[in-house]
């Protein structure tokens, strides 16, 4: 019975108690939970140097794909990663390399030597169109191809190589 | 006399026995044998047909897990082992295959059902509110289940749906490193996908379905709108104690009404029994599909997704650049939240179709354009087969081109044109290279091919190359021989340099 003149009953204590012991159990697990689920946020990937071959190999006009693996820590294991490249000449000796990913979605795109994308690359995905510099003629591709950075040694041509974010207008590393 | 009597007395102990430790008897009352209203038909039994193959889903699922492995090195070969070796397995995936097809097809057509014949509204928003959830974990299932089998259709149309998400303003970028558990689809992000897929979504749908399934009982069925407004037959049969003039008018349309066991359970394994017959019938007619082996690197793989999301893959070709987010996620849970609210948004009375022109006109309007782009997302779909000088390559020929590629064949061997262009590495003396294999048809039989592959010493005591068999088996290396056979001697060569 509800005594007059308190406003704490026992039975609305013993509620409080059952919220309060409720909620430390949930604080305590659900802290932990959170953290276990949340924790790829950190993750982050780390470009490598890439050596794609001896520059004389590029030595052609048209784009070359050059494919690769990398090796990557992925969780608990190291894993070979099948990843791909393409070596653009532009002229005087110098090379454009781009990531073989597609900048809207993430596709592999290529490079058509015939048919209505001739001379162009061309993702299959969504009909993604870049010219020969990697800028976006068509399509939805947030921006043009990735560029990577790269250097000449011991006439060797290395790529540093790196994913990006896709679908999003910014070069973001992952 | 005695014996009989005897017997009859201990079945009714049994079942007061029953009755009062498992409320057998009460339960089976107030379930089973409870009043349905009037008028209902086979109509009505689409929800219970989406739980039968959600049921055949569990099933087939708890078997497939048994010979599945969720590692990028394993899984493709486990859903091979399962599809083609593992006896009755081809059944059981097809079933599994199909069956989640037939459970988005049952859910959507439930949904427009229930929003034609306004069964949504009053008292049962609450059942709508919890089938919308039960309709976006449906395509959660599909959508994870799709990467399992790893193979190329499996990890593309993956890579982009996940990507999709990543075009979310702000938070895009966390959230898809959230679903993959990483930055890309390897070991972490399959495990993950495997995890939701097959204990976390059965835990949350098999919750919803529940609750779903307790608020249809608690509610009744909804009573067809053209009789719930032509009024109950027998106005008397309520007796005016009912708190809402709708719960007398029900109680009257229930009054008159057949018993959920058997008549609507019999209509309801009718439909069971022909989404199974054509379930199995799919599995026997078309099999189930198993594409090449996932590989990242493919420039010349069109993917695509299931049926079902095609309508938002094709959106995605109107919103370019910066605004791709809002084909991507904002049009889509714009939608979601329109369909969540219907109870809110036509609270009219009404429910005949025809005299709820705004609502009727609305869902064909949604209904239109998603068949719309869902067809135009086919027609501009080049075809998938794959054209190599002109030749089109069968799924068979299109297998031993991925493996002449996974087995390195090329490091010795000029196959298509295509001279791989290595350095040795240090210490390691330059590679003995094998024939060109191009125009090989013309040299060899098709079984010399085949058996040459695997005991090369018997053909040449001096080959230096090793038997293929293992790790391939035969099926493996008759696709090889066939894609082999498609290359003729005048391919012009290219060099590809390879790290």
């Amino acid at each position: 019975m509800r005594r007059v003149g308190t406003s704490t009953t026992r039975r609305t204590f013993l509620a409080y108690v059952a919220s309060a012991i409720s909620a430390f159990i949930g604080i305590v697990a659900g802290v932990p939970v959170l953290g276990y689920l949340v924790s790829p946020l950190r993750t982050k990937q780390e470009a490598t140097w890439v050596n794609l071959g001896r520059v004389r190999d590029f030595s052609g006009s048209i784009p070359q794909v050059v494919q690769f693996t990398l090796t990557r820590r992925d969780g608990w294991v190291e894993v070979k990663e099948a990843r791909s490249c393409w070596v653009i000449p532009s002229g005087g000796g110098n090379f454009l390399v781009v990531n073989g990913r597609c900048t809207h979605l993430g596709c592999a795109f290529s490079w058509k030597t015939d048919g209505e994308y001739a001379q162009k690359f061309y993702c299959p995905c969504h009909d993604g169109v870049y010219d020969q510099e990697g800028r976006v003629l068509d399509g939805p591709p947030p921006r043009p191809l990735d560029r990577l950075e790269t250097k000449v040694e011991n006439e060797n041509l290395f790529v540093l190589y790196q994913d990006f974010q896709v679908g999003v207008s910014e070069k973001t590393p992952l | 006399m005695r014996i009989s009597h005897r017997v009859s007395l201990n079945v009714s102990k049994v079942q007061s026995w029953l009755d009062e430790r498992f409320g057998v008897g009460p339960v089976w009352r107030s379930i089973f044998l409870r009043h349905i209203p009037i008028g209902l038909n086979w109509w009505y039994s689409l929800g219970s047909a989406a739980l039968f193959v959600f049921v055949i889903e569990a099933a087939t699922g708890i078997l497939l897990a048994m010979n599945y492995s969720p590692t990028p090195e394993y899984a493709y070969d486990s859903v091979r082992f399962i599809t083609y070796e593992q006896p009755f397995g081809w059944l059981i995936r097809g079933l599994h295959h199909w069956g989640a097809s037939a459970m988005v097809v049952l859910v959507l057509l439930h949904l427009v059902s229930v929003l034609v014949m306004g069964a949504y509204k009053y008292p049962r928003e609450g059942i709508w509110i919890v089938g919308v959830g039960l309709l976006l974990l449906t395509l959660a299932y599909g959508f994870t289940g799709y990467l399992l089998p790893w193979d190329q259709k499996a990890y593309w149309a993956t890579t982009v749906g996940t990507n999709m998400v990543g075009t979310i303003p702000v938070i895009g970028g966390d959230l898809l490193k959230l679903i993959r558990g990483g930055t890309g689809l390897g070991v972490v992000a399959l495990t993950r996908f495997f995890a939701v897929h097959a204990l976390l979504l059965p835990v949350l749908l098999g919750a919803l379905a529940a609750v779903h399934v307790a608020l249809v009982i608690y509610h009744g069925v909804s009573v067809s709108p053209g009789l719930w407004h032509k009024g109950p037959p027998d106005e008397a049969a309520s007796d005016g104690s009912a708190l809402h003039p709708y719960h007398e008018r029900y109680a009257a349309f229930k009054a008159r009404g057949p018993s959920f066991w058997p008549e609507l359970i019999a209509e309801d394994l009718r439909t069971a029994l022909v989404v199974f017959v054509v379930l199995v019938g799919l599995t026997v007619l078309f099999g189930v599909p198993l594409d090449e082996r996932a590989d990242p690197t493919d420039t010349t793989y069109i993917p695509r997704p299931e049926w079902y999301f095609m309508a938002l893959f094709e959106m995605l070709k109107f919103f370019p650049g910066q605004l791709e987010w809002v084909g991507a996620a904002l049009l889509p849970a714009l939608l979601v939240l329109l369909v969540l609210f219907v109870p809110a948004l036509a609270r009219g009375e009404e429910r005949r179709p025809l005299r709820r022109p705004a609502g009727m006109a609305t869902l064909a309007l949604v209904l239109i354009a998603l068949t719309g782009m869902t067809i135009r997302a086919y027609a501009t779909t080049p075809p998938s087969a794959v054209v190599e000088r002109g030749v089109v390559l069968t799924s068979q020929q299109l297998r031993g081109r991925q493996l002449t590629d996974q087995q390195g064949c090329r490091s010795c061997h000029i196959i298509s044109g295509v001279v791989e262009v290595t350095e040795p590495k240090p210490g390691e003396r330059e590679k003995v290279k094998g024939p060109r294999l191009d125009g090989i048809g013309a040299r060899l039989t098709t079984a010399d091919i085949h058996t040459f592959m695997e005991q090369p010493k018997r053909f040449n005591p001096d080959a230096t190359m090793e038997p293929v068999i293992p790790p391939l088996n035969h099926a493996d290396v008759e696709a090889i021989t066939q894609y082999l056979l498609t290359l003729s001697a005048d391919i012009p060569l290219t060099e590809r340099s390879i790290r």
